[in-house]
């Protein structure tokens, strides 16, 4: 198993699509900051603690992550004697380090920015949680939110990569599907909206009693993690070369 | 150098022969070390194997031997020994195939043997006057 | 070198039969001849004994292991395809160091040294390279690969005269250094062909024939001369190719050349000579019936 270097190889990449996440993390709390104060008349601003989606804007970059770089991946492994086997196996620690990075980093920039202006992450205000007492538990939620979504991106990459044009319209316009029918739904009386809505409040821990439960959510995210990968070695394991 | 493909002559073949031709003009001087494997394979653009078989050949022949780590030598007496078997060899090798050149032409072997005894500057006459 | 045994392997391409029942092995440190014309199968079965394209039967085996999903039997052969595998953005001194981290005996300041013979230059971007140049790059990176079993497919493809000279020349001083298995898959046989110790020649997926390229052309040779003594002597013998050019006919004949043959030769007056591998390889792929 030559695990090591593959991993190294697609640590590199990460790194550098990393420094790019970060860039775009500060640049969204800039864009914030800015539409918040310009907007802000009653002098709010000095009392409020500033909401920044930098956890958001990671979770984005996490899925770009697999979407983008799972494929060249795939292909450099093959052009080097790496076993699809190998290539998985080492997508995963890859996947768990760039997760652990996003977490690390997205906290940092809440943590300077609060400095000279409190403020949270979505997470954070999803979870109430606080910044410096609650760590651990931002820690977890995001870095398996972070996971999962890496693995998401790869997910779509293989379905991508595999299967027929007409697969891949479906998987691609789903979620578009799910959107209309639920407006659909709601004019209908919701409950296919309440249905999905009590599972995502469950299985994300959103209703616990007394407060919500992040670990909850870890829980869920990583399972749903492992799923994905799952399903990405049982189609990767088949899938010859396809060059267009 | 070069070998030629399109000779109805093995590679190997022509290959022993070239060593030889440089053995006998004394490029190659007898004890001393040939080109190796290498040398020939990369400047003739050959495999090694057809390299190995054409020297295998003079080895045989005891023209060239094999010093253990070193290389292929020149044999002493090797060129005198080339010599000998191609003096040999000259009847099959030059003489019969002109000989037959020379009767499908219609020349009589006492036509040959006049041109071989003029040859020189004359030859062209020779040929001229059998033709009228 | 690596002992490659190929064993009964078969691929479809939805209906089309990509490679039916091949059985060939390549056991020496050889120089090996991938021959075979457009679709006969040569980078179907390249594909699959590199894992990069999955048999629909039978096996390949590396030094006795399974080819398929085996990173050390994988290891141990380098193969650059045709198409790229490689970001189009990254540097060509880059896949240097990348190719470096997955073979370990990768010898970089050979690569480094060569690709300056080919003018090569490092920071040039994959994408930017012209055909002749991805050449020049898949030639440098397989030779200074030092794996066990080097691939070369279309190896002079979009190649000056000088540079095709230069990557024969390297070719055979690396060989030599480093006796290693060589495959190199080729159309341009007549070129490549003093290079070659052993050839293997598909057509239509088959397997046409596997030997050395001594054997081949001991096996076949040219008979020439007028029309009709030429028919009357290869009357009944195995005829790959036919050539006429007025009342001069020639035949290439595949079947050894016996004594009795030789004398029948000498009395009707017929010249006998070689038979060259490129024309074998055209008459050979022409042929519409299998000859072993």
């Amino acid at each position: 198993m030559k695990i090591l270097p593959t991993l190294r190889y697609i640590s590199r990449n990460y790194a550098r699509h990393t420094v790019i996440a970060v860039f775009a993390s500060v640049a969204s709390m800039v864009l914030v900051d800015l539409v918040f104060i310009s907007t802000d008349h009653s002098g709010l601003r000095h009392t409020t603690v500033q909401t920044l989606p930098v956890d958001w804007v990671a979770g984005m970059f996490a899925l770009l992550a697999g979407l983008l770089y799972f494929t060249p991946h795939f292909h450099v492994a093959l052009a080097n004697g790496i076993s699809r086997r190998t290539f998985l196996t080492a997508n995963v620690p890859a996947a768990a380090a760039l997760a652990a990075l996003f977490t690390l980093l997205s906290y940092i920039l809440v943590l300077l920015h609060s400095l000279f202006w409190p403020s949270v992450m979505i997470t954070q205000l999803i979870y109430a949680l606080s910044t410096r007492a609650d760590w651990f538990a931002i820690f977890v939620v995001q870095w398996a939110a972070y996971v999962f979504m890496i693995m998401l991106g790869c997910f779509s990459a293989m379905v991508v990569y595999q299967a027929t044009t007409p697969l891949r319209w479906a998987y691609f316009l789903a979620p578009v599907a799910l959107y209309f029918t639920l407006i659909a739904d709601a004019n209908a009386g919701g409950r296919i909206f309440d249905f999905l809505k009590d599972v995502l409040l469950t299985v994300l821990g959103l209703r616990g009693v007394p407060a919500p439960n992040p670990y909850i959510a870890t829980l869920t995210l990583t399972l749903g993690a492992a799923l994905l990968a799952g399903l990405v070695y049982l189609v990767l394991r088949r899938t010859p070369l396809v060059l267009d | 150098m070069q070998l030629d493909a399109n000779s109805p002559k093995p590679i190997f073949l022509q290959l022993a022969e070239m060593v030889e031709e440089n053995i006998l003009s004394g490029a190659y001087p007898e004890e001393t070390q040939i080109p190796s494997t290498t040398e020939i394979a990369v400047a003739l653009k050959l495999n090694p194997a057809t390299i190995n078989r054409g020297i295998n050949l003079l080895v045989e022949q005891g023209v060239v031997y094999k010093k253990r780590g070193v290389g292929m030598f020149v044999c002493g007496g090797a060129r005198e020994k080339i010599r000998a078997r191609r003096r040999k060899a000259f009847f099959a090798d030059f003489l019969q195939p002109l000989l037959e050149e020379a009767r499908s032409l219609g020349l009589s072997k006492s036509d040959v043997i006049a041109m071989l005894n003029g040859a020189g500057g004359e030859e062209t006459n020779g040929r001229r006057s059998v033709d009228e | 070198m690596s002992d490659i045994q190929i064993r009964h392997v078969s691929k479809s391409y939805g209906k089309t039969r990509a490679l039916s029942d091949v059985s060939v092995a390549l056991s020496d440190a050889k120089v090996y001849g991938l021959l075979g014309r457009n679709g006969a199968g040569k980078t179907t079965l390249l594909n699959i004994l590199t894992n990069r394209v999955f048999a629909d039967g039978g096996e390949i085996r590396i030094d006795g292991e399974p080819a398929v999903e085996n990173d050390r039997a994988q290891g141990k052969i380098f193969y650059m395809t045709e198409q790229t595998l490689y970001p189009k953005r990254m540097r060509v001194r880059d896949v240097f160091d990348l190719t470096r981290g997955f073979y370990p005996a990768f010898d970089l300041d050979y690569a480094r040294a060569l690709a300056g013979r080919f003018q090569l230059r490092p920071e040039k971007r994959f994408g930017e390279l012209s055909t002749g140049y991805l050449s020049i790059f898949k030639l440098v990176l397989t030779l200074a690969s030092n794996a066990a079993v080097m691939i070369f497919d279309e190896p002079v493809l979009g190649l000056d005269a000088n540079h095709r000279d230069l990557f024969y020349r390297e070719l055979l001083a690396r060989y030599q250094a480093a006796p290693n298995t060589v495959i190199l898959s080729t159309h341009l046989i007549e070129e490549a062909a003093a290079l070659l110790e052993e050839v293997i020649i598909l057509k239509e997926g088959q397997v046409l024939l596997a030997k050395p390229v001594d054997e081949v052309l001991e096996l076949a040779y040219v008979v020439s001369g007028s029309q009709e003594n030429v028919e009357r002597y290869a009357a009944g013998k195995r005829v790959i190719r036919e050539e006429a050019l007025g009342r001069y006919k020639a035949v290439t004949i595949y079947q050894r050349c016996t004594g009795a043959d030789q004398a029948l030769l000498a009395r009707l007056g017929l010249d006998l000579s070689p038979a060259r591998l490129q024309e074998l390889f055209v008459s050979l792929t022409n042929d519409p019936q299998k000859v072993q």
